[in-house]
């Protein structure tokens, strides 16, 4: 985890909220520029360990003395990470506002939830990849994000900052039941992985609800974007571990991963069905996609994420050129209103926002889609096939 | 996301239906129409953590009796001397107070657990800095499963390797 300019620096102070800035305002995280392993469906994969300081009350119980205390803790034991883990930065949500915490959350770097909690904090390691929601449900919430399918990757990154943060501090924990949580259902390894899975040509097709009613019978959960809660959009659908006890941390991953790559598999013969039936009704969804998106005025959050879906969707068909797992990733945060706002120097309407939305869509795409004069033979967007 | 009911406040229930197993249905909602639709329970309404777990299983369709909560029978009064907490407010809330209420109300867990989570014993990470001891009790634990089967099958120049092991690592003479 090197190539973070302000890794380099050391953790001084004056440089802490610079990087904020700096993570506040990409959209997207470095470690989300490198493509993953079959990243035309898998958008990123993440690992999320539960843990608790031993001898406190869990968050829940706690009073603002022990909480504070803890923060203390949390930021005495990142100061002592080893420095080969590179520089992590501690954030109060109490110093952010409402605007900053909802970038956080559009970033996958804090829950929903935690975004409303004002005594917690946030680590952020270098390149975003490595995080940590401290006073969330559990005392911390460790996660580990990478690019496309790759779970066991993540659990060894989460799993290194859980050492690295155990020099310090003392986990709740017992040898016959793990890592003690507040809730039961996160008991044991305290581990969800999940992968987030763009699956269009599946909810196309309808197939979906049996999808969903297959991956219960593996212990397999899907829930929407922003994880427990939330609505699945986009056809973004968010796979996850049911049960956390009584298997070891590389057989969930394992698992996971391998039921992921079976839903890849099937997106993918989805999409070739789509194809080979449908061939017109699917280009013509596409073309409408890109024709919106390139000349609306007024873009709903919802409507962006579909037909931003219906995009990528044309791109990985070759229907269009190219867009870029990365641009893709890019276009679904600047779109989100939390974002849209902050970049736009404040707090807007509904209205409004979509307005900006729908500004800010049809510039970055007409740069994205349209093939620079130099390149050549590549075809170009509006040419049609 | 503003909720699609009263257009007023933000949708904070997400609802997804699937109907015959193919159509996605959304619908957002603020919390007061959530309630108002009956969607969710009223804002003073106790969250029966059993209800929920049992939810989480994906046990509705062998009948609500299944519902029945694992720890009916303990004293809802019993509670947890560290933090306080009682087991009738875990029992409400779905979160426990502190760790030590894994220890008061282990009986009362021990089924809770083991319907969530379907199993009861953790076969994962050890701290590294606090985890020696345990990581010696497991290792004794499996070289003695690996001593049974090897004396089962008759294999007893295996059987000996595995007994001078345990041996070893009970006289602590190697971790």
């Amino acid at each position: 985890m090197t190539g973070d300019p302000d890794a380099a620096g050391g953790a001084r102070p004056e440089a802490g909220s610079d990087r904020l800035e700096a993570i506040l305002r990409e959209p997207v995280g470095p470690w989300q520029r490198a493509e993953g392993p079959a990243s035309d469906v898998a958008v990123s994969s993440r690992v999320r360990l539960a843990r608790n300081v031993a001898g406190l009350p869990f968050p829940p119980r706690m009073q603002a003395a022990d909480a504070t205390a803890l923060l203390g803790r949390v930021d005495e034991a990142r100061a002592a990470l080893p420095p080969e883990d590179g520089a992590f930065l501690f954030a109060r949500l109490d110093g952010l506002g409402p605007l900053d915490r909802q970038v956080l959350v559009e970033k996958h770097l804090i829950s929903p939830p935690h975004a409303h909690q004002s005594r917690g904090a946030v680590l952020i390691g270098p390149d975003e990849q490595v995080s940590a929601m401290v006073l969330e449900e559990d005392h911390l919430r460790i996660q580990a994000l990478c690019p496309g399918l790759q779970l066991p990757a993540a659990w060894e990154l989460a799993s290194r900052l859980d050492d690295g943060l155990e020099r310090t501090l003392d986990w709740a924990y017992s040898a016959s039941l793990g890592y003690l949580t507040t809730c039961p259902t996160n008991l044991g390894t305290g581990l969800r992985a999940s992968v987030m899975l763009h699956l269009p040509a599946l909810a196309l097709l309808g197939r979906i609800g049996t999808l969903l009613t297959e991956l219960a019978k593996v212990g397999v959960v899907a829930r929407g974007l922003y994880g427990e809660g939330t609505a699945a959009s986009g056809n973004l659908f968010q796979v996850s571990n049911q049960t956390s006890l009584g298997q070891s941390e590389a057989e969930i991953c394992a698992h996971l991963q391998a039921v992921a790559k079976g839903i890849a598999a099937r997106e993918r013969s989805s999409r070739e069905a789509l194809l080979a039936e449908r061939r017109t009704a699917v280009e013509d969804r596409v073309w409408r996609a890109y024709g919106l998106l390139t000349n609306a005025r007024l873009l709903s959050s919802e409507e962006a994420l579909q037909f931003l879906s219906d995009l990528r969707l044309g791109a990985d068909l070759h229907v269009l050129p190219p867009i870029g797992a990365d641009r893709w990733a890019e276009l679904l945060v600047l779109t989100r209103a939390g974002f849209l706002q902050r970049q736009g120097g404040g707090e807007a309407g509904p209205g409004q926002r979509d307005a900006r939305r729908a500004d800010m869509v049809r510039t970055r795409l007409q740069a994205a889609l349209t093939p620079a004069p130099a390149a050549g033979g590549a075809a170009g967007p509006v040419q049609a096939r | 996301m503003m909720c699609q009911q009263c257009h007023e406040r933000p949708a904070q229930y997400h609802l997804t239906s699937v109907v015959e197993g193919q159509t996605v249905q959304e619908l957002h909602l603020c919390e007061r129409c959530a309630a108002e639709r009956e969607v969710i329970p009223p804002p003073d309404a106790p969250v029966s953590v059993h209800g929920w777990l049992a939810s989480l299983l994906g046990g509705l369709g062998e009948g609500a009796s299944a519902v029945a909560p694992p720890g009916a029978g303990a004293p809802a009064a019993l509670r947890c001397a560290r933090c306080g907490i009682t087991y009738a407010e875990f029992a409400r809330t779905g979160l426990l107070g502190c760790p030590d209420c894994y220890d008061a109300f282990a009986k009362e867990l021990d089924p809770v657990v083991r319907r969530a989570q379907g199993r009861t014993r953790h076969e994962g990470k050890v701290p590294s800095r606090t985890g020696d001891a345990i990581r010696r009790r497991r290792e004794l634990a499996d070289l003695r499963r690996e001593l049974d089967a090897a004396v089962g099958q008759q294999a007893f120049e295996r059987a000996a390797a595995l007994r001078d092991r345990i041996r070893a690592l009970e006289g602590g003479a190697r971790a």
